[in-house]
C-alpha cells in the first residue's frame, strides 16, 4: 500500500483515512456530524417479513446448500431450507395497527405466494 | 383474427409468439405491459421469458402490471388467454389458474425438445389436436415444477383440466407430470413448454406447436359466425 497504509480497514472510523491515503494523512472531505454514533441512535422504524416455503414444498436451493455443507465437512446439520427476509422502512407517524394491516396485506399478495409459502411479520 | 402478445420488462419470447400467430394466419398485436388497453384483440398470449428478472418470484411482479388488470377481467368474461412458461407463472400468480411453479427438482435449467401428450383438446387453444395426441415442443425453464395441493390436483384431473402432460421423462418434478392446465371455462390455458418454438421445421423440432395458434383462429371464426 502507498505510504505504508494498512491493507484492511479497521472498525474505527478514524483509521479510514490511514487506509485510503496512507499513514499520517486524512481525507479532505469533512466527516458527517453523526459519524461515530452507534447505529441504534439513528434507528428508523422497520418491519421485517420472513417468507419460507411450506414444509411440503421441495426446496432445491436448500438441497444444493446442504450438499455444500457436506463438502465443507460440516457435521450435525441435516437439512437446510432457504427463505427470504424483507426489511420494510416505515414512514413516521403510521399507527401500529395500520402498519400491521398494510404489511400483512403486502406480504399476502406480493411478498409471499400463499400457495407455496408462509410468512411472519415482526416489528424492528 | 387479432391476437395480442404482451411484452413485460424481461419478456423473451414475445416476438417468437407474435411470429407464431402470423405464421398461423392471424394478426399479432403487440401489447405493452404499462398500457391497460387490450386494443380490441380476440385473444391474448402471455409469453415466455424472465419478466422483471424473475425477481421476488417468477411472474410475481408482472402480475400487477396495468395490462394484467384488464387481462384478468377479460379472461373472467371468456377471453382466450394462453400463458407460455413465464406466462403460465403469471397466470398462476394472478389466480387465473390454480397452483404454482417452483424450481426444477433436478436443480438444473432444462432446455430440450420435450414430448408431450395433449389430454384436453376442448380448449380454445388445443382444439387443433386429437385427444391423446403426442407432440414434441421445446422446453426451457429453471422453475417449471407445477405444484398444487392434492385437492386441487384431484379436481383438475376429475374435470379434465390437465391440458398437457409430460411423457417419457418428467423434466422438472411437476406433480402428476402436468405440463399445462386450463381454468374451469377452458378459455385460459397455462403451458410450460414453448409451442411458438415448434412452428417451422427450420427453427424447431418440427411444427407440432403451430396448432396452438391456428386453433384460436378456428374458434374465433366459429364464434363470429354464431354471433351474426
Amino acid at each position: 500500500m502507498p505510504n505504508g497504509g494498512t491493507l484492511w480497514p479497521s472498525a474505527n472510523t478514524e483509521d479510514r483515512g490511514a487506509f485510503i491515503y496512507g499513514s499520517g494523512m486524512r481525507p479532505r472531505c469533512s466527516r458527517p456530524a453523526n459519524a461515530g454514533q452507534s447505529p441504534r441512535l439513528m434507528a428508523v422504524p422497520r418491519v421485517y417479513v420472513d417468507v419460507v416455503l411450506k414444509p411440503e414444498i421441495l426446496d432445491p436451493q436448500g438441497q444444493a446448500i446442504a450438499g455444500a455443507l457436506r463438502r465443507l465437512g460440516i457435521e450435525g446439520i441435516s437439512d437446510v431450507r432457504q427463505g427470504k427476509h424483507f426489511e420494510l422502512t416505515v414512514e413516521d407517524g403510521m399507527q401500529d395497527a395500520a402498519i400491521q394491516a398494510t404489511v400483512t396485506r403486502l406480504a399476502d399478495t406480493l411478498l409471499a405466494n400463499p400457495v407455496i409459502e408462509t410468512f411472519t411479520v415482526r416489528r424492528g | 383474427m387479432r391476437v395480442g402478445v404482451v411484452t413485460f420488462p424481461g419478456s423473451l419470447d414475445d416476438r417468437d409468439a407474435g411470429r407464431a400467430v402470423r405464421v398461423a394466419g392471424g394478426e399479432a398485436v403487440p401489447l405493452w405491459h404499462a398500457d391497460p388497453s387490450l386494443h380490441d384483440v380476440d385473444a391474448v398470449v402471455l409469453p415466455g421469458g424472465f419478466s422483471y428478472g424473475d425477481y421476488l418470484r417468477c411472474g410475481a411482479i408482472a402480475r400487477f402490471a396495468p395490462v394484467m388488470a384488464t387481462v384478468v377481467e377479460a379472461a373472467r368474461d371468456g377471453l382466450p388467454v394462453l400463458g407460455i412458461c413465464n406466462g403460465f407463472q403469471v397466470l398462476c400468480e394472478s389466480h387465473l389458474l390454480p397452483g404454482a411453479l417452483i424450481r426444477n427438482d433436478r436443480r438444473r435449467f432444462v432446455c430440450r425438445d420435450q414430448p408431450l401428450r395433449i389430454e384436453n383438446n376442448r380448449t380454445a387453444w388445443t382444439s387443433g389436436y386429437r385427444s391423446g395426441q403426442q407432440i414434441v415442443v421445446p422446453l426451457k425453464n429453471g422453475e417449471g415444477g407445477y405444484v398444487a395441493d392434492e385437492r386441487t390436483l384431484d379436481e383438475l384431473e376429475a374435470e379434465g383440466r390437465v391440458v398437457a402432460r409430460y411423457v417419457e421423462d418428467n423434466p422438472n418434478g411437476s406433480y402428476r407430470d402436468i405440463a399445462g392446465i386450463c381454468n374451469e371455462a377452458g378459455n385460459v390455458v397455462g403451458l410450460m413448454p414453448h409451442p411458438e418454438h415448434a412452428i417451422d421445421a427450420l427453427t424447431g423440432p418440427g411444427t407440432d406447436g403451430l396448432a396452438f395458434f391456428a386453433a384460436i383462429a378456428g374458434t374465433i371464426a366459429g364464434t363470429l359466425e354464431r354471433a351474426l
